[in-house]
């Protein structure tokens, strides 16, 4: 698989050896090691609120064995630090791209992994990706608007200011 | 609900899992992608002592598309390496291959769940039942006692029901030179959402002048659609003829739908039939 040694797995970039009983999920086993932002919803793969990156690949956390990702690298939302993540991080404040925040740390890495991956992203398609990912607020539409934004900034830019003049004049018209 | 207590053990090479698996016998459940099985350990409808993780048998990943032996899908290639195959060779096949996995469940959930492991699964709903009973692919099953090549057709035989032995070990899914040369080929799933599973599901392939029609998520297994196919094979391409034949078909092979049911499966053969017609309406 790789050469990392087998009874571990580097957990955000830092070792943790693997104990436990072998049912454990990787989702039990890093949340139990303090990455509580790997969220439990439905445990049985539906929902997304577990999505990690084991060896770079979005995987569902609730349905991998924590000893059969021996020798893997997994990242969690909390691991997600470099340039293209702030910039996520940035976006989904400035997007309001959460509400009560459950879903929130698997929307951000199914977000992250379709903007690492490098593949045109459009509405349709970021849409389609995050069928994976169920939002019990519902607030879908400030999170396609965040990964948008960070997929094509100046495009995003241009219909942001277009929103905004559109909502004004709404307001306007509404006024008595 | 969380897993009961088992023994995890990853075998090295192929003869290490089917030493274990004849063995353990009905004790061992194997897990390569667990998409589904990790979900039936849960809800404990499964409860095997031991889980023999095959995901380190370098040996099954492999993918091959050839000239003069044909096709052969690994027992560890996922959804994900068949969403994304090139394959110069067998190019209709591999764009259907293409097609078909992109609409599998989610972009998480095909990185990991394996087309072998979903014929193994045999789930009536399954999209790569349908899709190798269409093509007449093969399953490959190995054990202590040797290793057979058996009909994905003959294989399943109903939800969840498959002819392996306890001791034998799914390898690969084959395809025969002639059965992986496809002329055209069109197919149709209905979902209520992206990722969900199929509501209606059908594939239709003509390989020059014969044709096939599969059903899926309807019944127990796949089924085929003979009169669709003769209808196509004569040249019908008028959609009420069509959808005539399918629905005759539909109605001998599952009685008990009822007429909507049967209505709705055979606009969705139908619309997969008119896309292998005309492929620029894919």
């Amino acid at each position: 698989m790789n050469d990392l040694p087998d009874n571990q797995i580097i957990l955000n970039g830092c070792a943790v050896p693997l104990t436990g009983e072998h049912r454990i999920t990787l989702a039990d086993f890093v949340r139990d090691r303090g990455a509580t932002s790997v969220h439990l919803g439905c445990e049985h793969g539906v929902c997304g609120a577990c999505n990690v990156l084991v060896d770079g690949s979005c995987t569902r956390a609730c349905l991998a064995l924590a000893h059969g990702c021996a020798g893997s690298r997994v990242t969690t939302l909390d691991g997600l630090q470099d340039e293209l993540a702030q910039r996520l991080r940035a976006a989904f404040n400035a997007h309001h791209a959460l509400q009560c925040g459950f879903c929130t740390p698997g929307m951000f890495v199914s977000a992250y992994d379709m903007l690492a991956s490098g593949e045109p992203l459009d509405e349709a398609s970021v849409r389609e990706r995050l069928a994976g990912n169920i939002c019990r607020c519902t607030g879908y539409q400030g999170i396609v608007e965040a990964i948008l934004s960070v997929a094509n900034p100046q495009a995003a830019a241009h219909s942001h200011a277009h929103s905004h003049s559109h909502s004004h004049s709404h307001s306007e018209e509404a006024r008595p | 609900m969380k897993l009961a207590p088992l023994d995890l053990r990853m075998p090295a090479s192929i003869d290490e899992a089917l030493g274990q698996l004849a063995a353990l016998g009905s004790d061992a459940q194997v897990l390569a992608g667990g998409q589904s099985l990790v979900p039936l350990l849960r809800y404990r409808v499964l409860r095997p002592h031991v889980l023999l993780d095959i995901n380190r048998i370098a040996a099954l990943s492999d993918l091959r598309f050839d000239d003069s032996h044909g096709v052969r899908i690994g027992a560890l290639v996922r959804h994900a390496a068949l969403e994304q195959v090139r394959a110069p060779s067998h190019a209709p096949l591999g764009a259907l291959l293409n097609a078909h996995a992109r609409e599998i469940a989610f972009h998480a959930v095909r990185n990991r769940g394996t087309a072998v492991g979903s014929i193994v699964q045999a789930d009536p709903k399954g999209d790569w039942p349908l899709l190798f009973s269409a093509l007449d692919a093969r399953i490959e099953l190995a054990s202590l006692r040797g290793v057979r090549s058996v009909p994905v057709r003959e294989f399943i035989l109903g939800p969840l029901l498959t002819a392996r032995a306890v001791d034998e070990l799914a390898t690969a899914l084959t395809l025969a030179p002639d059965e992986a040369t496809l002329t055209a080929w069109g197919r149709a799933k209905l979902m209520h959402r992206a990722g969900e599973y199929a509501m209606c599901s059908a594939i239709v392939l003509r390989r020059s002048h014969t044709w096939e029609c599969w059903l899926g998520a309807a019944g127990d297994k796949p089924c085929a659609l003979p009169r669709l196919a003769r209808a196509l094979a004569a040249g019908t391409t008028a959609r009420t003829p069509l959808l005539a034949a399918a629905g005759d078909d539909i109605a001998t092979a599952l009685p008990e739908l009822d007429r909507l049911e049967r209505r709705r499966h055979a606009v969705n053969a139908v619309d997969a039939a008119q896309r292998a017609l005309n492929p620029q309406a894919r």
